[in-house]
């Protein structure tokens, strides 16, 4: 089990596991950032769908009851674990073991948005929609033997410092958009606004202008993490992994799924543009990242 | 394979089925059939199925699938029979404008009716579900009255709250718990659309009824959702 002590600026269980319940209206959720969950799930030797901790700007103070491994994934400069009431300071990215009663102290993310916290045997997840941790709230671990420990051999792709550029492919209703919408939308910047959270990345920038006899409004349809929503005010929404699963909202474009934790990992202020590319290139671009995270661990 | 299907890219992962481009019992059943059709054949790497009004969204493994591949998969689909499901009739109890309905007179205004009439036209029909979405149990319903129809708000809400009515375009429908959301709400149901256990209250091929009642019967109601505290 492990003990939440502080629950930081909001930090959620989360599962890349498929539920297949869409279809009644229930979000796929799963990680904003699938490359940092993953690389924590590797470190603590958990198949790739275990249930693992999401924070968002601070890592949450725990205690552990039980000995396992467990490992941070993200900009942390380092982890400060409390064993036997001394302090140790210990490097986030690679596998770090705990006895009953070690405690791991809350601290800022340094760079990026997210960090992830896995624990080996992984988190036991008893809702469809798990909700933000509270503090005092103790999480039950499945069981799970212990890792032999590794580290990451590179640091993950690197998170956004003040501006990223995210592909795109072109949208299911691109043709709503006039000829100016489209070149507003691919050759402006967007600036993250802090109306943004899981379920949406609320960007504000020039106007988006519709094509003749079209507004933000089409017949409600399925929706998915990257699809960019453009409403009738212009201003585009990126969704994100706790987006609803259908919406009435003009599609412009889709982030590809490669860029997806560049734009989990983006903070309020930060610009974004945004470049096409064909859904073959996305795809090639994709296995071309999983490989190098092969590398990695 | 039927004629008026379109395959479409959504993104990197997923392709979108388009139908003819109307709300209807009949293209919806066809939608609906499909999504039966993909899980009922569930090749692997296909992830999931979003059905709407007129499209179905699949989403696939681009690790393990290609975007040929699944149209391909979708093209060798046999458009198999709608098959009628059984849906029932459910009334659903509603306490029109004031706090519960911010929008109501807003739509009365734009429709160029009282906001009785709104309430009465509102209540009229008997409503198809045509599919679930946007949250876990929000119904999209079928049937509203063309002069009641008014568009979505310009700019969303931030926070509407669970059981909320509201009119967007063409459509109506109730919101199950509170969202962020931009359609116009006309009023608030004390019943719960959704729960874990029993997923969802409404099911596509349901049929449902909108009964207008008084503030006082609402809270009776709601106060008899002893689960909710």
């Amino acid at each position: 089990m492990i003990e939440i002590i502080k629950k930081g600026f909001m930090t959620l269980p989360v599962t890349a596991k498929r539920h297949f319940l869409e279809k009644f209206g229930v979000s796929t959720g799963g990680p904003m950032d699938f490359i940092r969950y993953t690389l924590a799930n590797r470190l603590v030797g958990n198949p790739g769908d275990a249930c693992a901790l999401e924070a968002a700007f601070f890592l949450p103070g725990l205690r552990f009851t039980d000995c396992r491994a467990f490992a941070v994934v993200g900009e942390v400069d380092a982890l400060t674990v409390l064993h036997h009431g001394q302090k140790q300071s210990l490097p986030a990215n690679q596998t770090l073991f705990v006895e009953p009663g070690d405690e791991l102290l809350s601290c800022p993310i340094s760079g990026g948005m997210r960090a992830y916290l896995a624990v080996s045997g992984g988190i036991q997840l008893s809702t469809l929609r798990p909700q933000p941790l509270a503090e005092g709230e103790r999480l039950v671990l499945l069981p799970g033997m212990l890792p032999a420990p590794r580290r990451l051999k590179k640091a993950p792709i690197p998170v956004p410092t003040g501006e990223a550029v995210l592909r795109v492919i072109s949208g299911t209703q691109a043709e709503h958009f006039s000829e100016n919408g489209r070149k507003t939308f691919y050759g402006e910047e967007y600036c993250y606004t802090p109306q943004s959270d899981r379920m949406g990345i609320r960007f504000s920038g020039p106007a988006i202008s519709f094509a003749e006899g079209y507004d933000g409004n089409i017949l409600s349809e399925g929706t998915m993490m990257g699809d960019i929503q453009v409403p009738t005010s212009g201003q585009p929404i990126l969704l994100m992994a706790g987006c609803q699963t259908s919406g009435g909202y003009a599609k412009i474009a889709h982030v590809i799924m490669a860029d997806l934790p560049v734009a989990a990992q983006l903070k309020p202020g930060d610009r974004v543009r945004f470049r096409e590319v064909s859904v073959f290139e996305a795809q090639a671009i994709l296995h071309r990242l999983i490989r190098e995270l092969d590398e990695r661990v | 394979m039927n004629r008026n299907l379109t395959l479409l890219p959504h993104g990197d992962r997923a392709v979108d089925l388009v139908f003819e481009n109307r709300i209807s019992p009949e293209v919806n059943a066809e939608v609906q059939a499909f999504c039966r059709a993909v899980i009922h054949t569930k090749p692997d790497g296909i992830l999931g199925c979003i059905p709407a009004y007129r499209t179905l969204t699949v989403e696939y493994d681009p690790l393990r699938l290609t975007y040929g591949q699944v149209c391909l998969f979708l093209r060798s689909l046999s458009a198999p029979e709608a098959e009628e499901e059984g849906g029932i009739l459910v009334r659903i109890p509603v306490c029109y404008g004031g706090e519960f309905g911010p929008d109501l007179g807003a739509v009365a205004k734009y429709a160029g009716f009282s906001e009785q009439e709104i309430i009465r036209r509102h209540t009229a029909p008997d409503y198809p579900v045509y599919m679930l979405g946007f949250r876990p149990g929000f119904p999209y319903l079928g049937g509203l009255d063309p002069l009641i129809a008014c568009p979505r708000r310009a700019v969303p809400r931030q926070s509407v709250e669970g059981g909320s009515v509201g009119i967007a375009g063409g459509q109506t429908g109730v919101y199950p718990e509170a969202s962020p959301g931009g359609w116009n709400i006309i009023g608030r149901t004390p019943l719960r659309l959704f729960d874990e256990t029993s997923l969802s209250l409404l099911h596509p091929g349901d049929t449902v009824r909108f009964e207008a009642v008084s503030e006082d019967v609402f809270w009776a109601i709601a106060k008899r959702r002893r689960w909710e505290r």
